[in-house]
């Protein structure tokens, strides 16, 4: 977002200066009008709105014999002083959110494992799974229920690493925790490696619409378009042929 | 940050207007600079590294007969198209880590209560401790060991109103559940009303430099001049003689 407000102002400053012409204004106030909207939070509040909405409600997990949860990797935070790697600051509502399904979902009497699936992208010697798992740990969860997706660097990573631990495992019942922003598309990869999961959001981001610019507000329509993107990519894949084979339970 | 920016931006347009000088470009410059600082990550780091390091070890805690573990709020997040109001995506990593510790002291054997601070400062309908309250039950919490704090609107109210139910209930060890970034200010204000807390952090920022300008790293930089400003602000106070007095509590 900043990068192509920055772009905007060099053609605006490109179009004055070689062309000499008046055209330049219209490159400069473009790139007004989307800081304006963007940081003032209309422009994330709509972003995310259209991301989020469907997956505002949380369903009710009926438990079968064999549940597994997933949930999704979203980063991992390093302390310089110590060396020690935490999960990051986005990760928290997933992560309870996970807690609070594998809570229910023992307690209904019912075989339950929690797979976290992330790989160490940022390369501080840690996986997200790792990580994650030790925090899923501190919460409560037992140490046989828990499983570790420690490769994938990214979302359509995520779908396709556990998904040979979906066929191994056998689930009747897959739940798919993520962020709502980050759901469809993780959805959309989840469905191509034919799992077929209830989604459940952990956090729930709104926009901060204020009068004064603010960088949050700029940081979430970053994060949007970043989805809007994905979202694209893969369909754009989908019909050009790109994508991986797609694949359904039980084919090899 | 961002506002910052701008006003020197302006400067620099009225200087050169009106002083038909060269001195705009000053004004520019510095904003660039602190641009590029900002968004490519050292000014952040360098100013949350300051307020997270001291906080950067967990401590090993040797629970009491009697331990209260307190968590402050960070907000509310209202999702307009059903009306439910949830955690925001920064508290979860405090809930976190006090229901990791809640857990630990239960294990003990000792007598535990988690006080959850937070009024409705996001204006919302619901308070902090209302809301964060609902998660910990559900994450399997005994509800007798809950105790909610619901009015407060600051962090000093934070400390100003839990004062109170830590006096009536009598702890031999106090915890502290705040961000890393949040944990001098909230210090300071506990310590005020004199309660001796240690403090436990939940989430830590991790900082990266990157290339590109970011808007998280802008966000960052506005999220710790809070943190400065509000430290300041108390040390001014106190030295003014202008906060309300300090109270110890009553002695064990």
């Amino acid at each position: 977002m900043l990068l192509l407000l920055f772009l905007l102002c060099l053609v605006g400053y490109g179009v004055r200066r070689f062309r000499r012409g008046r055209g330049g204004w219209v490159f400069y106030g473009l790139a007004f009008v989307l800081f304006v909207v963007s940081a003032c939070g209309f422009l994330p509040a709509w972003l995310l709105t259209h991301l989020q909405a469907p997956y505002a409600t949380r369903p009710n997990v009926t438990w079968a014999q064999r549940n597994a949860i997933v949930v999704l990797g979203v980063g991992t935070s390093r302390v310089a002083a110590t060396g020690e790697v935490g999960p990051m600051i986005f990760a928290g509502d997933r992560l309870i959110e996970a807690y609070k399904l594998y809570h229910a979902c023992k307690q209904a009497g019912s075989d339950c494992k929690v797979i976290v699936s992330g790989g160490d992208p940022l390369r501080y010697g840690r996986s997200e799974a790792e990580v994650y798992g030790d925090a899923l740990l501190d919460m409560g969860v037992d140490r046989a229920d828990l499983m570790l997706e420690t490769h994938s660097l990214n979302t359509w990573q995520n779908a396709q690493f556990v998904r040979p631990m979906i066929q191994a495992y056998m689930p009747q019942r897959v739940v798919l925790v993520t962020s709502a922003v980050h759901m469809r598309r993780a959805q959309k990869y989840f469905e191509h490696f034919g799992m077929d999961a209830l989604l459940v959001r952990g956090d729930y981001v709104n926009a901060r619409p204020t009068w004064l610019p603010n960088g949050w507000n700029m940081a979430l329509t970053e994060m949007a378009l970043h989805e809007y993107v994905g979202v694209l990519t893969f369909h754009l894949y989908n019909v050009m042929g790109w994508n991986a084979p797609p694949s359904r339970y039980g084919a090899p | 940050m961002l506002l910052l920016l701008i006003l020197l931006c302006v400067l620099g347009y009225a200087v050169r207007r009106f002083r038909h000088g060269r001195g705009g470009w000053v004004f520019y410059g510095l904003a660039f600079v602190l641009f590029v600082a900002s968004a490519c990550g050292p000014v952040p780091m360098w100013l949350a590294m300051h307020l997270q390091a001291p906080y950067a070890k967990r401590p090993t805690i040797t629970w009491m007969p009697r331990n209260a573990i307190v968590v402050l709020g960070a907000g509310n997040t209202l999702i307009f198209a059903t009306g439910d109001v949830i955690p925001p995506v920064n508290a979860g990593n405090r809930l976190i880590e006090s229901y990791a510790l809640y857990r630990e002291c239960k294990r003990s054997g000792n007598d535990c209560k988690l006080i959850v601070s937070g009024g409705d400062g996001s204006h919302v309908g619901k308070s902090e401790a209302a809301v964060y309250g609902d998660t910990l039950l559900r994450m399997g919490m005994n509800r007798d060991d809950l105790m909610l704090e619901s009015r407060s609107m600051s962090t000093w109210q934070n400390a100003q109103f839990v004062q109170p139910m830590l006096q009536a209930y009598a702890p031999q060890r106090v915890v502290l559940v705040t961000s890393a970034m949040h944990m001098r200010r909230a210090q300071k204000a506990f310590a005020h009303f004199g309660i001796d807390a240690l403090p436990a952090r939940g989430d830590y920022v991790g900082l990266w430099y990157s290339w590109l300008p970011t808007s998280q790293s802008l966000a960052l930089v506005d999220r710790c001049l809070h943190e400065y400003a509000g430290v300041l602000i108390y040390d001014i106070y106190d030295a003014m003689g202008w906060n309300p007095p300090s109270s110890r509590r009553a002695a064990r």
